[in-house]
């Protein structure tokens, strides 16, 4: 009865952009850590289907540094967004269930 | 893996790599690193080149491997110089300075990046603090 | 008991005098007496599942926004329980004022 509090809109919606988010950082991490690694192709999660298109260097290597980059800051924007409107719809349910409002 | 491991290993790798980089701009003009006896002559052998190579290490992380540059030393008659050969014949080393300052700015490009991306991890586990409320 | 007073409505106290409570809840009521239990186990389930991905969060498999959401959900669900517990408590007490 109570677990349904959580299973309904936001709070599951936005679990898993956080999930997500949190998942592709990771990824995008490994390509920039890999930008000059033998023969390393670019990855991104499964889930985006996203076809290879950088550009491969001599050394087999396709990763685009500027490509990532812009990736992760995009992806911390998602992060951060989901985060705080998960802490916001919490605090929304403690509000309801107390009958008080939380600074 | 915490993201910010990974990082970290891409600013190690970049590092080493640009040690390497520095110890071949120091040693641009080292024409006697070591001596060999041939041909029951007295040899001077120039600093050879290292390549810093990354390459797909443990868990996915970038691992460096330094090799040699196995091209040929430049040589010049330079009769009077100390570290000239009987025939007046001065190996310099293999580097190229400006090829070395490409590849330096290449390797703080990319450590700069994995700094960055260390900096955001970061910053994600914060905002995820402010979850518990 | 005070098994048979209604559903999740009667927490807010009781707007009328209450019936003489049953010993037996009827068939489609439920109890305050099985709210309260649903919750705690509502409860127990997310503080075990809080741990559990504590757990593997110390091995690396889950991410730490994960662990952050699982011990809010505990708190919150623990939250819930206690106020259950407080507006049964409340109606109790109110129903034994009544019958003095």
């Amino acid at each position: 009865m109570i677990e349904r509090l959580f299973s309904r809109g936001a709070v599951s919606t936005l679990e898993s952009m956080l999930s997500f988010a949190s998942r592709r950082h990771e990824v995008i991490a490994r390509n920039i850590a890999n930008v000059d690694t033998v023969g390393y192709r670019t990855r991104d999660l499964a889930e985006l289907r996203s076809v290879d298109a950088g550009v491969l260097k001599p050394n087999g290597n396709n990763v685009d540094l500027e490509i990532e980059m812009s990736k992760m800051v995009r992806n911390n924007a998602l992060h951060s967004t989901a985060a705080a409107l998960l802490a916001q719809q919490f605090t929304l349910l403690r509000e309801a269930i107390s009958g008080q409002l939380h600074s | 893996m915490d993201p910010i491991e990974i990082s970290a290993a891409g600013m190690r790798a970049q590092r080493a790599r640009m040690d390497a980089i520095a110890a071949n701009l120091a040693n641009v003009d080292t024409t006697s690193a070591r001596t060999e006896v041939r041909d029951g002559e007295v040899r001077h052998v120039p600093f050879r080149r290292k390549l810093a190579v990354l390459v797909e290490g443990a868990g996915g992380l970038p691992a460096l491997k330094v090799i040699e540059d196995r091209s040929e030393f430049r040589a010049e008659h330079q009769p009077g110089h100390p570290h000239a050969s009987a025939a007046g014949t001065v190996l310099f080393p293999n580097v190229d300075p400006m090829v070395e300052m490409v590849d330096m700015m290449a390797a703080s490009r990319a450590y700069e990046a994995n700094l960055t991306a260390a900096e955001v991890a970061k910053s994600m586990h914060q905002s995820a603090l402010r979850i518990l409320g | 008991m005070i098994d048979g007073i209604g559903g999740l409505g009667a927490l807010r106290g009781p707007a009328a005098p209450a019936p003489a409570p049953k010993t037996a809840p009827v068939e489609g009521e439920r109890s305050f007496k099985d709210i309260l239990q649903d919750s705690l186990r509502d409860v127990d389930h997310l503080q075990k599942e809080a741990d559990q991905v504590l757990e593997r969060y110390t091995k690396g498999e889950v991410s730490q926004d994960q662990v952050m959401v699982a011990f809010k959900k505990a708190q919150i669900a623990f939250e819930a329980m206690m106020q259950i517990r407080n507006k049964l408590v409340d109606a109790f007490e109110e129903i034994q004022r009544m019958r003095i």
